[in-house]
């Protein structure tokens, strides 16, 4: 398998879970590139699944649906800085200068083989569920309505 | 493949790299784990690679070897939310209640084969070459010795 195989084998993987889940999703074939929209209990999420031959990756990316006020940003970071300590998969990160806050996940598929819809699901689900379980504390939190200290007391529980 | 197997052949692929290389490093094979040290160009690097059967993963965690100053908490946590925007693989955190720092990053395997030394040198090389990379500028930050502006400036 040379690295484009491996690079539509992963994409196909994911495309194929969403398949097998009915998720309506948009994506670039030529691209590798998957959309899909999931409405959860608050926020829409929206991923971005990307495989690179070149780079031997999957990258998973989600934007936060709202933009991150210049006067919140410590705050948001530091409430990152928290859920980033917690959660298994990937990463929340803070665009200060775009007023952006995301969620990126990166995996190597170097030399590997067989992608399953299996596979598919253990990025696709992981990363939903990190995401659903913080948007909305994030919200909160640039919207002055959760506080920092709160919010990280709420994760000892 | 089982799901043991499959973390059996994750194992040993970072093993044969690691004996490939000579690196000398812990192992536990009942824990699937491995603890590797490597001496960089300032602070020495302590990483643990653990293949987690149950998740079909790789976690991976490196204590960055200083401890944090109460009062540069912030500064480290915004130094790392700048190191995570241009990091590829894995994050940068801050413990605040235990005042560390580390490298973390996790691999999914599941229902994967092939499994070979490139895999393995991609993992392990990419968690060290950016714990090298950031160890020293968030030692200096924690410090003192460097402004977390003047560190943005430089990615």
């Amino acid at each position: 398998m040379n690295n484009q195989e491996r690079a539509k084998a992963a994409y196909g993987a994911i495309t194929g879970f969403m398949d097998e889940a009915k998720l309506k999703y948009d994506c670039e074939p030529d691209k590798l590139v998957a959309f899909v929209t999931i409405t959860g209990d608050d926020f829409p999420v929206t991923l971005m699944f990307s495989v690179s031959a070149e780079k031997q990756r999957v990258e998973t990316y989600s934007q936060m649906p709202f933009e991150i006020k210049q006067d919140r940003s410590v705050d948001v970071a530091t409430a990152l800085a928290a859920i980033n300590s917690r959660i298994a998969y990937g990463k929340f990160c803070l665009y200060f200068d775009k007023g952006l806050c995301t969620y990126e996940n990166s995996e190597y598929i170097t030399g590997l083989e067989g992608f399953t819809t299996d596979y598919g699901k253990s990025l696709v689900g992981p990363a939903y569920s990190i995401i659903e379980e913080y948007n909305d504390k994030l919200y909160a939190i640039n919207k002055g309505l959760l506080t920092v200290k709160d919010f990280t007391a709420s994760l000892k529980k | 493949m089982t799901k043991r197997e499959r973390a059996d052949a994750v194992f040993k692929c970072y093993c044969d790299f690691l004996d490939g290389k000579n690196f000398k490093y812990q192992r536990d094979e009942s824990e699937r784990s491995i603890i590797l040290q490597i001496t960089g160009e300032d602070f020495p690097m302590t990483t643990l690679f653990k293949v987690e059967e149950e998740h079909e993963r790789t976690f991976v965690f490196s204590k960055i070897p200083f401890e944090a100053q109460k009062e540069k908490l912030t500064d480290l946590i915004m130094a790392t939310t700048f190191i995570n925007q241009v990091l590829a693989i894995g994050a940068f955190c801050v413990d605040t209640e235990n005042l560390y720092c580390s490298f973390e990053s996790n691999e999914i395997y599941t229902g994967l084969e092939g499994f070979n030394a490139e895999y393995a040198e991609r993992v392990i090389i990419s968690a060290f070459s950016a714990i090298e990379k950031y160890n020293d500028k968030l030692f200096a930050i924690n410090k003192g010795l460097m402004t977390v502006r003047d560190f943005s400036k430089q990615l």
